[in-house]
Parts: C-alpha cells; sequence; structure tokens
C-alpha cells in the first residue's frame, strides 16, 4: 500500500516537472496551455434526421491537453443537445467523445483547428420511450483568437453522427450539426 | 513515445465506441410511422347508405324569422335551395391521442356531396400521421377541426325577406361558397351557462372516444379508423347575423342536432359533431358477410360491451328530451331600430337582468337537491349525451338483402340486424333485434380464413 503511495506520488511529480519544463515553451504559445472551455450555440439535425426533429439551442463542455509540443491535442466532450419537433418525436442526446485536435501550423493571430473523435451517445428518444448508448463519430473544426493569454474565444463547427446502422434491420443513422460560439481557457498553472 | 500515446488513445476509442450499445432503431422509428389514420364521413365502417334527397324534414324548427316557404314565395327566381349542399369543406389542423401531437399536419379537403367521394363512401381519407409513444395506454382522440363548411347557403335581409347574396367564407387561403359552422359549434346552449364556458370547446377539438383503447407495442401495422357522422345527417338551420347595425338572415346547413337539440333563437348548434374511433391491424383482419332483410343496417358491438347496449340505442329523441325552453333566460337583441322596438328591448333587458342572476346561480350549483330543478335536469341530460356511442362496425345491407362487414379485428362480437332508420335518424330497435354471436380468432386469421358467414 505505502509502495503504491510512493509510485503515485512519484508519478505525479513527474508529470508536474514534466508540465514545468514545458511551461517555459508555453510562454510564447498560451494556445498549447491545457484548456478548459464551454460551448452553446445552434445545434441542428441534418440529412435524413432534418424530417424528424428541429432545430434547437444546445451546448457542452470540453477539455484539451496539448501532446507535448506537437500541433495535436487530445480532446475530451460531453454535450447536451434537446432536439423538439412540432409533433410526438423529440430527441435528447448527450455526446460523451474523445478527439484529436489538430492545429493548423499557419502564423497569425487566428488559429483554425481541425477535429475528428468517437464516442458514445446517451440517446433518449420519443414516441419509442426507450434510452441507450449508441456509437458515435464526430468531425468538424474550429477558429479562434485569443483573449489576453487566459482565453481564447473561438467559433465552432461540427458534425455528429450517431451511429445505428450496427443495428440489424436499420437503415439510418442519426445526423446532425452543431455550430456555436466556444470560449476556453488556458489553465497554466505555472505560470 | 508519441506513436504510442496515439495508439492507446484508438485504442480506447473503440472501447468506448462499442460498448454496451443499445438494440433499437432510434431514428428508423421516428422517421418510419407504423400508423395510419383514416377519416371516415360516415355512420357505417364501410358500405354506408347512400345520400338521400332534400326533403322539407331537413329545415329545422330554428328557422322561424324567414320560414323557408316564405324565403321562396319572396324570392321566386332562387333556383337551388330546397336542395342539398354539393360540396362540405373540412380544415382539419392535426390530430392528437391522449393529448400527444402525433399527427401535426393540417389537410383541406374538399368532399363533393356523392356518393363516390372518399369521406362517403366507406373507403375514408388519409391523414399524415407519426408514431405515437410506446407501450403507453390510449382512450381517446382529438379532433381538431378549423372549418367545416357546407355550401348552398344564403343571406336575406330581415325586413323583407329578400335574397340578399350566397354566403362565401375563406377556405383554404381562398373565398368559397359556404357557410363555415364551426364558430356556432362551439358551445351548446347549456355551456353558454356554466362557469366553465370560457374553459369549454366543442369543436377545438372533437373528443373522439377510442373503446377498448390502443397500446401500440410496434410490433404492427395499425390503421385508426375516425367516423364523423356526417353523411345523411345534415339540417337547415336559420341564424341572425349582426354586424353593426346591420342585420341579416342567414340560413345554412350543418350537422343534425340529433344529439344536443338545437331550438329557434339558440345562438349555438354545438355537440352535434359525434364521432367514433377504432383501431386495427390491416394484417390482422377479416371479414363478416351472410344474408339479412334487404336495406336493414347490421351493427357488430365488441360482446364486452353488451351491458352497456343501453348506451347504443338512447339515440331517439323520445328516451332523453331537452329540459323546457321556458326556463331558459336570453339576453335581447334589439329588433328594430323604431322607437317602438327600443321599448320593447328595454323592458325585455329588465326583465332578463331581474332573472339572470338567480338562474346561473341554479345553473352552476354542485349541492342541488331538488330533483326537479332546471341544473339536474340539464345535466342529467347532458351526462347521457356525452355516454352515447356509435358501434365500431356498422354496414348497410344491399337491396337484395346481403351484407359485408370489413376489416375486422379478432374478438367475440355480438351482431344485431337494425331496421332501415328514416333520413337523419341512427338505427335504433336493439333490444327486439335478430342477434348472432360471433367469435372471430387471431387463429383463423392467420390459417387463411377471410370470410366468416353469418346469416340472419
Amino acid at each position: 500500500m505505502k509502495r503504491n503511495l510512493f509510485v503515485y506520488m512519484s508519478a505525479l511529480l513527474l508529470l508536474l516537472a514534466v508540465m514545468n519544463g514545458e511551461a517555459e515553451a508555453r510562454q510564447l504559445d498560451p494556445a498549447k496551455s491545457p484548456q478548459l472551455g464551454i460551448w452553446f450555440g445552434p445545434v441542428a439535425p441534418i440529412y435524413t434526421t432534418r424530417k424528424t426533429v428541429d432545430t434547437n439551442l444546445g451546448g457542452g463542455l470540453y477539455a484539451r491537453y496539448n501532446i507535448f509540443q506537437t500541433q495535436f491535442k487530445l480532446g475530451a466532450d460531453v454535450s447536451y443537445q434537446k432536439y423538439k419537433s412540432r409533433g410526438v418525436n423529440s430527441l435528447r442526446i448527450i455526446p460523451v467523445y474523445g478527439s484529436v485536435i489538430y492545429r493548423l501550423p499557419i502564423k497569425m493571430l487566428l488559429f483554425f483547428n481541425l477535429k475528428a473523435g468517437a464516442g458514445q451517445a446517451h440517446v433518449k428518444a420519443m414516441p419509442l420511450n426507450k434510452s441507450q448508448w449508441d456509437p458515435c463519430f464526430t468531425g468538424g473544426g474550429e477558429v479562434g483568437f485569443p483573449v489576453g493569454s487566459m482565453a481564447n474565444l473561438c467559433l465552432r463547427v461540427e458534425y455528429l453522427m450517431v451511429y445505428e446502422k450496427y443495428i440489424s434491420g436499420a437503415k439510418r443513422n442519426g445526423h446532425f450539426l452543431n455550430t456555436g460560439l466556444s470560449v476556453n481557457f488556458n489553465m497554466d498553472m505555472f505560470r | 513515445m508519441k506513436r504510442k500515446g496515439l495508439n492507446i488513445f484508438g485504442v480506447i476509442l473503440l472501447v468506448v465506441g462499442y460498448a454496451s450499445c443499445g438494440d433499437q432503431a432510434i431514428f428508423d422509428d421516428m422517421a418510419d410511422s407504423n400508423i395510419s389514420i383514416v377519416l371516415k364521413g360516415t355512420y357505417e365502417s364501410n358500405n354506408p347508405k347512400n345520400w338521400g334527397v332534400f326533403s322539407p324534414d331537413m329545415n329545422d324548427d330554428t328557422i322561424s324569422i324567414l320560414p323557408s316557404n316564405y324565403v321562396k314565395s319572396v324570392n321566386p327566381s332562387m333556383t337551388g335551395y330546397d336542395s342539398l349542399p354539393s360540396v362540405f369543406r373540412l380544415d382539419v389542423a392535426e390530430v392528437r391521442i391522449n393529448g400527444d401531437k402525433f399527427a401535426n399536419y393540417r389537410k383541406t379537403y374538399n368532399a363533393p356531396i356523392t356518393d363516390i367521394d372518399p369521406l362517403f363512401n366507406g373507403v375514408g381519407i388519409p391523414l399524415k400521421c407519426d408514431s405515437v409513444v410506446r407501450d403507453k395506454h390510449y382512450s381517446k382522440i382529438e379532433l381538431y377541426t378549423r372549418k367545416m363548411i357546407f355550401d348552398n347557403a344564403q343571406s336575406f335581409t330581415p325586413e323583407s325577406g329578400v335574397f340578399e347574396k350566397e354566403i362565401t367564407t375563406v377556405f383554404d387561403e381562398e373565398y368559397r361558397p359556404g357557410y363555415d359552422i364551426n364558430p356556432d359549434q362551439i358551445f351548446t346552449l347549456y355551456d353558454t351557462l356554466r362557469e366553465e364556458k370560457s374553459s369549454t370547446n366543442r369543436i377545438f377539438p372533437v373528443d373522439v372516444a377510442l373503446p377498448g383503447g390502443f397500446v401500440y407495442d410496434g410490433s404492427a401495422r395499425y390503421v385508426i379508423e375516425i367516423r364523423m357522422v356526417i353523411k345523411n345527417f345534415l339540417r337547415r338551420y336559420e341564424k341572425v347575423y349582426v354586424n353593426g347595425n346591420k342585420y341579416r338572415i342567414y340560413h345554412f346547413f350543418g350537422l343534425s342536432d340529433w344529439v344536443h337539440d338545437v331550438r329557434q333563437h339558440d345562438d349555438f348548434i354545438g355537440g352535434n359533431c359525434f364521432s367514433v374511433a377504432r383501431v386495427y391491424s390491416p394484417d390482422l383482419v377479416t371479414t363478416i358477410s351472410g344474408d339479412c332483410a334487404a336495406n336493414s343496417y347490421i351493427v357488430a358491438i365488441p360482446a364486452s360491451d353488451v351491458p352497456n347496449l343501453s348506451l347504443y340505442y338512447d339515440f331517439d329523441d323520445t328516451i332523453i328530451d331537452r329540459p323546457d325552453d321556458s326556463y331558459i333566460p336570453r339576453q335581447p337583441s334589439l329588433p328594430s331600430k323604431h322607437i317602438s322596438g327600443y321599448l320593447e328591448y328595454y323592458v325585455d333587458m329588465e326583465k332578463y337582468d331581474d332573472f339572470y342572476g338567480d338562474y346561473v346561480l341554479n345553473v352552476n350549483k354542485d349541492d342541488d337537491l331538488d330533483t326537479t330543478s332546471y341544473h339536474n335536469v340539464w345535466d342529467a341530460y347532458n351526462d347521457r349525451r356525452k355516454d352515447l356511442r356509435i358501434p365500431p362496425l356498422a354496414t348497410q345491407a344491399n337491396a337484395l338483402g346481403s351484407y359485408i362487414l370489413t376489416n375486422v379485428p379478432p374478438g367475440e362480437y355480438v351482431m344485431y340486424e337494425l331496421a332501415n332508420p328514416v333520413w337523419g335518424k341512427l338505427p335504433t330497435g336493439y333490444s327486439t333485434a335478430t342477434v348472432r354471436n360471433v367469435t372471430v380468432t387471431e387463429a383463423d386469421i392467420r390459417s387463411g380464413v377471410t370470410t366468416y358467414d353469418v346469416d340472419f
């Protein structure tokens, strides 16, 4: 037990040391800091899903961590999206997914990110009156600019597919376009 | 190191992506409805009786200011007055089931008053709908009708009875001949005196009973059949139209007042859009056919409903009558702009004000022990009207004496052979009718039995 504790503490110290080592580099580029963000905006069903439910407002939270000093980040997203319709159809989706974010190597004030990810979405549907987890995939991009060294303001567009064709007999997947304004904060504790 | 990190991330994605997934095709279920709605304007579920021809009996006793014969004598050039309307226009806003908005699609429909139009030939018109909630018990349909219009409606000047014009109404965004009866169908006369008047509306929606209920399990296709009794149940009413200083007398066709009686000077004709609904799976139905008296009516009632049989034949007006009109206080209207008209109006208004307070209290009493009071009499009348039923399966035999009932789902039925009623009446006489029992089983239908023979 003591030994385990020692291992954990050592790992933590090592991690802090690594992060501290990178801190100097981040001084030059704050966007490479770990980030926490929120987004809010219109979420729209598209393609076949457009016929069953209507556009609404949605939002979510995300966290990102830069993979060392590369152009890549790892991200985790969770969001809440509720779609209603004129009729009895309604959908509530809570996608939880991991993603890889690639920052285009363009030297200017604006930054451009491309994103792809996969995970699971908790889907609750009426009139089926059932809820379940389905695989989901996402891809998209965002454009943003730093607001001081602490935060970034972004516009994001993301396609979300809730995959259901793996179910025998299923003919359709769910297709959604999430757009939104987002703010993320550079969480650099060594600066 | 970098590559290893990415590999681990990929494995995590795969695990997260495919662990504990559901087994329901949610998006298919929302897009493909297994339910369809059919709306029929007939009492019969198939093979309805042909339209009758116009007879003076169709003129309601509301026609008192300008009697039909007087109108015809004043306006000899007016042709087509003594005939049925030629078209019925229906504007359905949406259909709900126990409040669930499963068919929020507007439908406008022009139905010629003929025996071949789908609304009147027993086939019905389809209404678009979505799916309903799984495993929920439903017991009623709400049919939201925006407009119900019959043509052959005239406007007359009140003093002379001279024909002014054919009434036109906006329907489907265009002016068309006809009078919209929906504003007059909101209330019955009784509703206008009750406290709950502000929350009462008898036409938007029309409450349609779904005897036996309906639970959708998603395993089969279903048809919801809604029948409104329109064909052969029309009547011509009179109404005073007032717009500022302009007075006109309207003669127009509406639904027959066979459920809630309408009398002279009544402002509303509501409560007469009587309907029934039933649900069946088109993959699991059969037909019942056989021989019976020529032109008679054959109806089938679920055996479980036989204890409630009295609710089916209470349509005869002699069984429940409307309470005496002399009890009803009516707000007087200005009969003419002459001084004598004003004097008459103020005297009537005083009498009305004096009586109205006591009267409305009486109508709205909850603890009324006086069994002869107006309140109790009309409450009993209203309650019994509310419980009236139409058989889920009904048809008229042909002139050769054979009948066929189609789309019969499995169940135990009691069948009655009833006499062909006169115009504007529903078949009655269950207690003296010839009765047959039949049991339609699912096993029979699945083994290919397409017809049950039941002779009377």
